[in-house]
């Protein structure tokens, strides 16, 4: 008999082996009662772990697909292609965008020819050119690319945001509000989580301040604010505020769920804490995603909170929550709190 | 490896929760949360644990879900993430491997073995132990082998190790779980029907 294969049992076993190696294992079985008894204990080994049970609360199957579904973000929908944003840009501040500005009456040479004949001095002394009296124009479509290097007033620019790095909530909320206005960023600018220190309007002003020098600084912001004004305006409609608005509070009722899902307790007063908190979130929103499973959940604590103390007032205040739960017309999880009624000694039918 | 009912319409409901179908990802979630959640516990072995882990390595599925090659099974994709979690866990510092409290029912197992009516609960008490007690490096490996039927090379690129390192915690896990139930284990046909 050749020297004891042991070593490579395992390896054999899983069928990891050449050809050449199984052979000569398979040889050595043949005639080694001790490798191939040693085999068979390994298998079993085996045969014996997948045979053990693997222990989880009554109902926490049921409730574990609601539970990952409400971590997820609230719609994932892909970035959109480059094109897909210069074409909404173009889109936006050609539809949405009311566009005044000024012209003087003589025609205004070509931008690289302001930057080349520009004086430093005109930032002090404004040419007469800017002094004589403005005739306001309303562009055509076909005008925006001279407003884009001549005029490019502050507001303008987060009027047409520049495609963020992708978030599923930044590009969502593009999809779902046109971004046509300053106050649609300023609502949506927390969701798209701007960087820290972003360019304030002022100071986005300033940066657009040196396309400017054929005209005064001061001349030039008080065309920017008079044409912010009027987008603010434009975004006064009452539709589009009112999606605003119910934009922006849509995160708060989500962070609260999320907050709760995430906390820990480890005595009974903080699970009491925490079923307290879970109703009122049910309470403030009694239709929403979560008004069910925020139910349940301040059960589920109240559950937790008997167990470490046996206190007779949890459990009654247990009894008293799960039969109004399952007296609901709309209670969708009727299993899971009649296995948290079982967990507590109490019988699961309260009716 | 996939069961046949998992592989009905699994790619199809991929595809819809790739599209930003929250629906089709809770049914996938649903058909794969006890492997999961086993797969997760069988590493960690708190429940509480499991559950974080299980929970965990779904969100980071749908995360990836666009990195996902679609026509091929979820489930072993799904069960390495959750394995790296739990073997992530179990290194941490803060990583109690208590055992679980009493009151737990107890799912039942898949399939039967070959020592099923042989291992009373005294034997499967010490193999549960046993497995416990395994480094957790070698159990993730012993587990993904034995539970997932992963090859070596998969379960090297899930954990990030070399396959000559999978092979030799695999074979040392089984050799510490045989010495553990060797007193159950010897020798089979003659203890079949008959009370240890």
């Amino acid at each position: 008999v050749s020297a004891h294969v042991r070593d490579r049992l395992s390896l054999y076993l899983d069928g990891e082996m050449a050809a050449g190696a199984r052979s000569e294992v398979e040889s050595h079985l043949r005639g080694c009662a001790a490798c191939a008894r040693h085999l068979e204990e390994l298998a079993a080994v085996d045969a014996a772990a997948r045979d053990l049970p693997v222990p989880a609360p009554p109902g926490y199957f049921e409730s574990l697909p609601a539970r990952v579904r409400a971590r997820l973000p609230p719609a994932r929908r892909k970035a959109p292609p480059v094109w897909v944003w210069a074409a909404a840009a173009g889109i936006a501040v050609a539809a949405l965008v009311p566009v005044v500005v000024e012209r003087t009456r003589a025609p205004l040479p070509e931008p690289a020819l302001i930057r080349e004949q520009a004086p430093p001095a005109i930032v002090i002394t404004p040419p007469a050119t800017v002094t004589a009296p403005p005739e306001r124009v309303t562009l055509a479509a076909k005008d925006l690319g001279s407003i884009k290097l001549k005029a490019a007033p502050a507001p303008a620019t987060p009027a047409v945001p520049a495609p963020a790095p992708f978030e599923p909530r930044a590009a969502e909320n593009a999809a779902a509000a046109p971004p046509a206005s300053a106050q649609v960023q300023k609502h949506v600018g927390p969701w798209a989580q701007a960087p820290a220190g972003a360019p304030a309007p002022d100071s986005a002003r300033s940066e657009t301040a040196p396309m400017e020098e054929g005209r005064a600084p001061k001349q030039v912001q008080g065309q920017a604010d008079a044409e912010a004004k009027a987008e603010r305006e434009q975004d006064r409609r009452p539709g589009l505020t009112d999606a605003v608005a119910t934009f922006a509070r849509a995160p708060s009722e989500e962070t609260r769920y999320r907050a709760l899902l995430a906390r820990r307790t480890a005595t009974a007063a903080e699970d009491r804490q925490l079923h307290d908190e879970w109703r009122a979130l049910a309470a403030s929103s009694p239709t929403g995603a979560h008004a069910d499973e925020a139910r349940v959940r301040a059960l589920d604590a109240l559950l937790a909170a008997y167990r470490r103390e046996g206190e007779a007032r949890d459990r009654e205040r247990l009894r008293e929550e799960a039969g109004l739960y399952l007296q609901r017309g709309d209670a969708a999880q009727p299993d899971r709190v009649r296995a948290i009624l079982e967990a507590a000694g109490l019988p699961p039918s309260l009716q | 490896m996939s069961a046949p009912d998992e592989a009905d319409g699994e790619s199809g409901l991929l595809e819809q929760a790739r599209r930003g179908s929250l629906f089709a990802f809770e049914e996938i979630v649903r058909r794969y949360q006890r492997r999961v959640y086993a797969t997760a516990y069988r590493i960690v072995r708190r429940h509480e644990v499991a559950d974080d882990v299980a929970q965990e390595a779904f969100i980071r599925a749908h995360r990836n879900l666009d990195r996902f090659d679609t026509r091929r099974p979820f489930g072993p994709w799904i069960c390495r993430i959750a394995a790296n979690l739990a073997v992530n866990h179990v290194r941490s510092p803060e990583a109690r491997e208590d055992a679980l409290p009493d009151g737990h029912a107890e799912t039942p197992s898949a399939a039967p073995g070959p020592l099923q009516g042989v291992l009373d609960a005294e034997a499967r008490a010490l193999l549960d132990r046993a497995l416990g007690e395994l480094p957790a490096e070698q159990r993730a490996v012993f587990c993904l082998r034995v539970f997932e039927e992963q090859s070596y090379r998969e379960i090297a690129d899930s954990l990030g190790i070399e396959v000559g390192t999978v092979m030799s915690r695999l074979s040392r896990a089984r050799e510490k779980l045989r010495e553990a139930l060797a007193p159950y284990l010897a020798p089979v046909p003659r203890r079949l029907g008959s009370q240890p």
